[in-house]
């Protein structure tokens, strides 16, 4: 795969943006999420890991594994773990070639992952759900069921369940923004769309999310 | 059970659809992170961003073999690099003690190599004393490149002052390592599952620098609401043993290098725009943005 061009910087002011994540959280103070903006900390590991420092790597991946298994699992289900699996083989053979900032990294990672999952879901010939590739069982859930599943459990993979049935690129849109943490230009870069593009994906995305968990808080 | 999600509007009335449209703003906010509104799709998105995903020690250990056996061993080390080095001297300590877990982290060969060449080690720092000191016995041992002789001596040296220069109380923790307050963070967002963290390898480190896993929720609270590169008081000055070759001096106070990289977003952060990587004249940030 080609080396990624570095992404361009978010357009978002943020040093501020990165105070009020330090809780890292859209409610109630809670701090066990993953923050989206990269700490002055973090911004080093990518150098470093290239530098040969494993435990930069080790952090890298700590940081970075949830992230794209979430995205992953969105994509492909149940598979998740054997891509993200085999996109860190490649990103540690291929992060030499890399040059880039932490942002820039996961939008790497991420693009690899999501040609990962292309190939695996052509390879065996998946019927292709109205999102992409769910797993079988998943499949057979009704929208409003996942919908239900996700306001009662409120767990990552319900959560991520209902955002993958949605339109492929608004999945992948929400998933690029919200969970792997990539700015709208960055995100489509992944996708190969303008910033706009994905703009227009998520918010369209977010809003039939607030619909369906509507619709299933109605009933 | 579904009923009682419903937000309420300011007067207390449980709201209906039609529900309040939010505004584009909102939603890039939401998408971002940043505090919005509740209600149940900022739930669904923070349900979705929280890393339930396990991060297992499996997983871990193939992807750190892979990066084992491309890592290139250390040639040299130029000025720029120091800087970057000592940061990483920063994390062998946290490195070193990842054996623990059984999966074995190797020095990196750049210390040695900097030993080397600049004639002392960089002030390794960590955390706690004893952790440096490991550290660096595990450089000495571990020194995974270019034996050249410099560097041997520079390994040995450091090995036998370590030994000799035990400070004599083990004083608390100076700066931590950046890559603690990284392990925190992964820490911290993974509630639900310290049951398993407790026998991540990747994890171990932190477990032993909060003195086992009940503290690390504490520890790491703390670690994170104090600003980075920070020491904490009280470290004895200097290294005894310190000599023209490779030294180190355990005690001291992080003159760490709060690894001058770029300040996040809004520096341009042209490093990612020329091939050798950051640019060595940074401004250190100064404002703290633990979590």
């Amino acid at each position: 795969m080609a080396d990624r061009s570095p992404m361009a910087m978010p357009s978002r002011a943020n040093r501020v943006g990165s105070m009020t994540h330090r809780s890292g959280s859209t409610v109630a103070g809670d701090p066990t999420v993953l923050v989206v903006r990269p700490t002055d900390e973090q911004v080093d590991w990518v150098e470093a890991a290239k530098a040969g420092d494993e435990s930069a790597f080790a952090a890298l991946y700590l940081d970075t594994q949830p992230r794209l298994l979430g995205y992953a699992t969105g994509l492909v289900g149940a598979e998740a773990e054997d891509i993200t699996a085999e996109a860190w083989l490649q990103i540690a053979r291929d992060l030499a070639c890399f040059t880039g900032d932490l942002d820039a990294f996961r939008g790497w990672a991420a693009r690899i992952v999501r040609n990962r999952a292309i190939d695996s879901v052509r390879a065996r010939n998946r019927r292709p759900s109205q999102a992409t590739g769910l797993s079988p069982m998943l499949d057979q859930l009704t929208e409003q069921d996942a919908a239900e599943a996700a306001l009662t459990n409120l767990s990552t993979g319900s959560a991520i369940a209902l955002i993958s049935r949605l339109p492929q690129d608004q999945a992948e849109a929400v998933l690029l923004r919200a969970v792997v943490g990539l700015d709208a230009t960055a995100a489509g870069e992944v996708l190969g769309k303008r910033a706009g593009a994905v703009r227009v994906a998520a918010h369209r995305g977010l809003r039939t999310l607030a619909k369906l968990l509507t619709e299933a808080a109605d009933e | 059970m579904s009923n009682t999600r419903r937000p309420s509007d300011a007067d207390g009335y449980e709201m209906h659809t039609p529900k309040i449209r939010r505004t584009r703003a909102e939603l890039e906010r939401m998408l971002d992170g940043r505090p919005v509104r509740p209600d149940a799709l900022t739930e669904l998105i923070l349900a979705a961003r929280a890393s339930e995903a396990r991060t297992d020690g499996a997983g871990f250990a193939a992807a750190l073999a892979a990066f084992r056996s491309v890592s290139p061993p250390y040639a040299q080390t130029s000025p720029r690099r120091s800087s970057m080095i000592k940061n990483a001297a920063a994390k062998l300590a946290a490195a070193k003690l990842l054996t623990v877990g059984g999966v074995a982290l190797a020095a990196t060969g750049g210390v040695a190599a900097a030993a080397a060449s600049t004639g002392h080690l960089p002030s390794p720092l960590p955390h706690s004393s004893h952790a440096s000191k490991v550290a660096v016995a595990a450089v000495a041992k571990h020194q995974a490149t270019p034996s050249s002789t410099p560097s041997a001596s520079a390994s040995e040296s450091a090995a036998d002052s370590d030994s000799s220069s035990s400070s004599p109380s083990a004083h608390p923790s100076a700066t931590p390592s950046p890559s603690l307050r990284g392990l925190c963070q992964s820490w911290l967002s993974r509630p639900h599952e310290h049951g398993k963290a407790d026998t991540n390898p990747a994890f171990t480190v932190l477990v032993t620098a909060a003195g086992g896993s009940d503290a690390v929720q504490a520890y790491c609270t703390t670690l994170l609401s104090t600003a980075p590169g920070q020491p904490t008081p009280s470290d004895s000055p200097t290294d005894p043993a310190e000599s023209g070759t490779p030294s180190h001096s355990t005690g001291k106070p992080s003159s760490i290098p709060t690894p001058s990289h770029p300040t996040g977003k809004p520096s341009a952060v042209p490093s990612a725009s020329h091939p050798s990587g950051r640019p060595t004249a940074l401004p250190t940030p100064s404002h703290p943005t633990g979590h």
